[in-house]
């Protein structure tokens, strides 16, 4: 009975030791993992909007979010403006993402003003190397993967696998051997965009509090004062 | 209840994503132990008994132990002693309380423990998702463990089945043995790639 | 042994995968290019050294009858720090690699060296077994994984080499990538092996 006792005693003592080590190891790593999950997704945000903003404003661009209701779960998308004072979008960003053969795939579509796609990339998926695995590969030479040259210029409500089209949609290509992952893409997008789109033409929701109910003459006060200190704000901030 | 998952993880473990043909896990029990039918068949049974009660030891580590206290990253450990110390305890309780079905699995069953397809299918309980991204549930990840099993199974039983046949066949001597037990399993692994991009979504 | 034999053994004529038969499942799971065989090799070899090293170290205070458990959570840890370590600064590798990372600590090379060798030698040679060991792994890997790729893609390392000579039109098998072209190069390999050993044998037993 004394030695399962220590015998016991002994592996939790190595198993205490351990976890120990680990916890102080993933403290190093967790922010570094961290890190690196936003970069990719505001690297993959600011890359499927290449071309669409001077080089220079590119790391300077405004991400408005807003929420999209895909199957009862709530989504995000980015309205996307030059600066703090520009007030209109001048493209989207959303992040589809479609059941494919062996797993979710996860598209970013960067559109213009016009909604028309200017380019997508494939960031998360578990399909199969060398057929639905190839969304993500740059064919030696070039310097962007195929599948995502596809998409560009298509309307994001109506893009389809070349095989499926009846003439009314945007043609793209399928990948050899990965139609599923294709029409994966494809239909995504096509849904994510029709939900975009939704939003994008939806009147602004106002909603009113029964119990703070403010008269007009006050809501237009505080809107006055407030663009008098945005004015003053913005007066002294370009002196400096 | 949603039985159509169940169905589709039953189809999927068993047929298009194979444990053993589809994702390469478990080869060394399926090359070493497919040699006679019945030890085929026995393994097999070990294997899903195991698979089936890890997924559910491992998935209640996971809810109740490591997600509470933001521990994730002790996972491997944690799931790899609950298997060992699992397999342990049925040997145990096997030898005591079942006498005959010991004499017939127990000697698998400490190969288990370091069976790729044991730890493998508890680590893809976890991360696995369906199409609007919810997790496996309880019932779900206990069923993949089971059907995984199953799936191994078959899989191993029909190498025994063709292996054994392949003792009396006339083979150059290079490639008798192992060679021609993984040329074989190439082939059903072809044959096993026809059941992709079945639509059962 | 001497040192020099101690490491070399493991490249060739104890070789882990191909004669030792141990660690099959991720030689031919991530033996989809040569990059992912590299990887794997030197992770499961960063691995096998750390624990090697650490269970050779202790091997007097781990009382033998729950030595396999306490090497397993040794060896666990040390996948864990890899894991965490490629995930937080190569995550190209760590999302190629995938499940297999976690499965290391399930190779049978690693509990088999731990259990044959370093619970058994000093610390010294524990390492350079361990080092020898993993070498072996990764040359079995790329050997697979060579094969693999350039039947399958026609690439080797993501250099597409006919394209690169100016011959168009080689596409490759993709076959060898997927899971059979796995057990068809493991199954040529082995019987290669084999039938150079008989060859030798003939040989010896002709004189």
């Amino acid at each position: 009975m004394g030695n399962i006792f220590k015998l016991s005693a002994i592996l939790f003592l190595v198993g205490g030791i351990a976890a120990g080590m680990l916890a102080f190891y993933n403290s190093f790593t967790k922010p570094e993992i961290e890190k690196l999950k936003a970069a990719t997704e505001a690297e993959a945000r600011q890359y499927v909007l290449k071309g669409l903003f001077p080089e220079d404003k590119m790391d300077a661009l405004i991400y408005d979010a807003d929420s999209l209701e895909i199957g009862g779960k709530k989504e995000i998308f980015w309205k996307v403006r030059e600066s703090e004072q520009e007030r209109n979008y001048k493209a989207f960003v959303f992040l589809s993402k479609g059941q494919g053969f062996s797993g979710v795939v996860e598209t970013m579509v960067g559109t213009d003003a016009n909604f028309r796609i200017n380019t997508v990339k494939v960031l998360k998926h578990t399909e199969t190397p060398g057929l639905g695995a190839e969304s993500q590969t740059i064919r030696y030479g070039e310097e962007e993967p195929y599948f995502e040259t596809r998409f560009k210029g298509d309307d994001p409500l109506i893009v389809i696998v070349e095989k499926d089209d009846n003439d009314e949609f945007d043609n793209v290509e399928s990948l050899t051997g990965a139609t599923i992952t294709t029409r994966a893409v494809c239909s995504s997008i096509n849904k994510y965009a029709a939900a975009v789109k939704e939003k994008l033409s939806a009147p602004p929701v106002i909603y009113v509090d029964p119990e703070n109910i403010i008269s007009v003459e006050e809501i237009l006060k505080k809107h006055k004062e407030e663009e008098a200190a945005k004015a003053e704000a913005e007066k002294s901030g370009g002196a400096e | 209840m949603d039985f159509s998952h169940l169905v589709v993880i039953a189809v999927s473990s068993i047929f298009i994503n194979n444990f053993v043909l589809g994702r390469f896990l478990g080869i060394c029990p399926f090359i070493g132990v497919s040699k006679k039918l019945e030890s085929a068949v026995g393994m097999g049974m070990a294997v899903i008994f195991v698979m089936t009660l890890a997924s559910i030891a491992t998935y209640t580590v996971q809810k109740f132990i490591l997600d509470p206290f933001g521990i994730q990253y002790l996972q491997t450990i944690a799931f790899i002693l609950v298997i060992a110390s699992l397999v342990q305890f049925i040997e145990m309780f096997m030898k005591k309380n079942m006498p005959s079905l010991y004499s017939a699995l127990g000697i698998f069953l400490p190969l288990i423990t370091t069976n790729c397809a044991v730890l493998g299918v508890a680590i893809l309980n976890i991360d696995s998702s369906w199409a609007d991204g919810t997790r496996y549930n309880f019932i779900e990840s206990a069923w993949n463990g089971f059907t995984g099993g199953v799936g191994f199974t078959v899989a191993l039983v029909l190498m025994a089945g063709i292996r054994e046949r392949l003792e009396l066949a006339d083979l150059p001597e290079s490639l008798k043995g192992l060679p021609i037990a993984f040329i074989t399993s190439a082939l059903i692994a072809m044959a096993f790639l026809g059941f992709s991009g079945m639509s059962i979504m | 042994m001497s040192v020099m034999k101690n490491l070399t053994k493991g490249f060739f004529k104890e070789n882990p995968v191909l004669v030792l038969a141990l660690g099959l499942c991720p030689s031919l799971a991530v033996t989809t290019s040569i990059e992912n065989g590299i990887g794997m090799g030197l992770a499961a070899t960063a691995v096998l050294i750390g624990s090697s090293t650490i269970i050779s170290f202790l091997k007097k205070f781990i009382p033998e009858s729950i030595r396999i458990p306490i090497f397993i959570v040794i060896i666990a840890t040390f996948v864990t720090m890899i894991d965490l370590t490629l995930q937080a600064f190569i995550p190209a590798l760590s999302k190629s690699l995938g499940l297999f990372i976690p499965l290391i600590v399930v190779n049978c090379i690693i509990l088999g060296r731990a259990e044959a060798y370093a619970s058994k030698n000093s610390v010294f040679s524990s390492m350079i077994d361990a080092l020898g060991m993993g070498i072996g792994f990764t040359i079995a890997l790329v050997l697979i994984s060579s094969v693999r790729e350039f039947a399958g893609t026609g690439s080797l390392f993501g250099y597409p080499l006919f394209q690169l000579m100016g011959i168009e039109g080689f596409q490759g098998s993709i076959m060898m990538i997927l899971p059979p072209g796995g057990f068809l190069t493991m199954g040529l390999i082995l019987g290669f092996m084999q039938w150079n050993k008989l060859r030798k044998k003939a040989k010896e037993g002709g004189r």
